[in-house]
């Protein structure tokens, strides 16, 4: 009895933690998905006008640190542009291959489309951010979402983390 | 020197309005991303040349130059090998060519080089580098175009955060056949700095007798002869809905960040978002295509205007066409010969008439899309009476 108690505790607290998520995006084919994660995730935004020095640097480290071929860690791009670009399929495309063209090793299952757009700004969890400006990382652990600007990331310096509500 | 300013305030009637029309779609086998590609282009007599910069920066030691007969609309390839140059490999960035009977020119970081045809005709090696001694320092990423007279014209238009506005827009002329500068550097008007941060940025094109250049913030179009002698000028002076770019605003914001990302970002949104500019200026013997940017209701609208050359004067034929309306658009590539326009885009190869809908059809096309590259079309039209 009390392992089904506790079972339905951890199904309910999990329905909670993914209702509760006020972020949401597209996949490359337009169709909407909300992202549940899990082991370690990291999200990297994306965006054509960004500078494309740090996803050079951001592709080094990931390489260089083996995270495209660790079972236990997720990497996804989060592409935040305009809405409208986001909404055509071309555009999609051209983001994709664009991020692919930095992080060779990305398939079209990693890449997502923040819909959560307005204006000039995006959101994801409980952060805004400009769509233009330098990309950002968020790692999720279990229930625990921080943010780093990418040069703390590959610094592995923690200073500046974010903790962020899921 | 002389200078004649023709200002025309819809001087042409119902009966003179041109139209751009289209004609056919002529689909290649070139496998391409949807959203387009950086073309560079040459014609030669009935033939469209073309290369897709970004595959020849990937790999710049064998360049693919496509070919398009315009009589036959066969589309065709041959290549271009660079042969034992380190200089060339460690470069990624070819700007222009052209060609001629014997050879092909192109300019990559500061030289032009030229090739010669190989036994197998289907492949050009470079030869010999040309041009070297006179493309210094802040000539690196200069345009160079091949006039008809066998001059080669260096043209930059381009804001680098070290050098100050004034001088970023100049050219000269050098000749091919003396292989000496005939013509030393001149700086051009370039009132705002602003308009070289942003594409297409054609304020620069010639046809077989002139240069014509737009200083772009306003509707002006200088026209040069070939020895870059202002011969003529046309303007609207009163376009409704241009709003000329807030200078004060633009220089206060280009002195307070020292980082082209900073000035753009903060360019972008107090400035560039709520002002009129020409965009691109293309010329063929005969017709002049202006295309700008208005802003109607606080958002900016693409039109385009097509003037044409009559009694040796430009005429302005059809003014403020909506890109709503024409398929040619400021951002299309394409070329201009006499009354002809070859468009490049990029298509599925689905056809319509498989599909049940519309909503079918569009779902499939984006699919595919995802899936696979388009293919590199060829969208004929020409300028016409309406």
């Amino acid at each position: 009895m009390k392992r089904i108690i506790f079972l339905i505790t951890i199904i309910v607290a999990s329905f909670n933690a993914f209702s509760q998520t006020k972020y949401e995006f597209i996949d490359i084919y337009g169709e909407k998905i909300k992202g549940i994660f899990s082991d370690t995730t990291y999200l990297i935004t994306f965006s054509s006008q960004n500078c494309h020095q740090c996803y050079e640097e951001l592709s080094e480290f990931l390489e260089e640190n083996k995270f495209w071929n660790n079972s236990n860690i997720n990497i996804f791009i989060v592409v935040s542009e305009n809405k409208t670009s986001i909404s055509n399929a071309t555009f999609r495309k051209h983001y994709y291959n664009s991020a692919k063209s930095y992080f060779d090793k990305l398939t079209k299952q990693q890449i997502f489309y923040n819909t959560n757009i307005s204006g000039d700004k995006a959101k994801l969890f409980s952060y805004k951010y400009d769509l233009i400006g330098e990309p950002k990382v968020f790692i999720i652990v279990g229930k625990k979402v921080t943010m780093l600007f990418y040069e703390k990331f590959i610094n592995q310096e923690k200073d500046d983390e974010i903790l962020l509500q899921m | 020197m002389w200078l004649f300013i023709a200002t025309s305030f819809f001087l042409f009637s119902q009966n003179n309005e041109l139209t751009i029309k289209y004609d056919t779609t002529i689909f290649s086998d070139i496998q391409t991303d949807c959203i387009g590609v950086n073309l560079e282009t040459y014609i030669l007599n009935d033939t469209l040349y073309f290369i897709e910069t970004k595959k020849a920066d990937k790999d710049i030691t064998k360049i693919i130059v496509n070919g398009f007969d315009i009589k036959t609309n066969i589309f065709f390839k041959f290549y271009l090998n660079f042969l034992n140059d380190n200089y060339v490999k460690s470069r990624s960035s070819l700007h222009n060519f052209w060609i001629n009977d014997d050879y092909i020119y192109a300019s990559l970081g500061n030289r032009v080089y030229r090739y010669e045809k190989n036994e197998d005709e289907n492949y050009y090696s470079n030869s010999s580098y040309i041009t070297k001694p006179i493309l210094k320092g802040d000539i690196y990423s200069a345009d160079v175009y091949k006039l008809n007279n066998d001059t080669l014209l260096f043209y930059r238009h381009y804001l680098n955060t070290n050098m100050h506005f004034d001088k970023s827009t100049f050219w000269y002329l050098y000749s091919l056949k003396d292989q000496k500068i005939i013509k030393e550097r001149e700086y051009l008007d370039c009132p705002s700095p602003i308009l070289t941060y942003y594409s297409p940025n054609k304020v620069m094109c010639f046809n077989s007798t002139n240069v014509f250049y737009t200083p772009a913030n306003e509707y002006k179009i200088n026209i040069y002869d070939y020895n870059l002698n202002i011969i003529d000028s046309i303007s609207l002076t009163k376009k409704s809905n241009w709003v000329t770019i807030d200078k004060e605003k633009e220089l206060k914001t280009l002195n307070k960040y020292e980082f082209a990302v900073e000035r753009l970002y903060e360019m972008s949104k107090y400035i560039w978002d709520s002002s009129s500019a020409i965009l691109k200026i293309q010329a063929s013997d005969e017709y002049l295509l202006v295309f700008y940017r208005l802003i109607i209701n606080k958002e900016a609208k693409y039109f385009h205007d097509i003037w044409r050359k009559e009694n040796d004067k430009w005429v302005l034929r059809k003014e403020t066409i909506s890109q709503n309306d024409d398929e040619l658009s400021t951002f299309s590539d394409f070329v201009l010969r006499g009354n002809e326009i070859f468009k490049f885009s990029y298509k599925t190869p689905l056809k319509r008439e498989d599909y049940k809908n519309e909503n079918e059809f569009n779902k499939a096309e984006d699919k595919y899309k995802i899936d696979n590259d388009c293919l590199l079309t060829i969208d004929k039209y020409h300028i016409d009476a309406k």
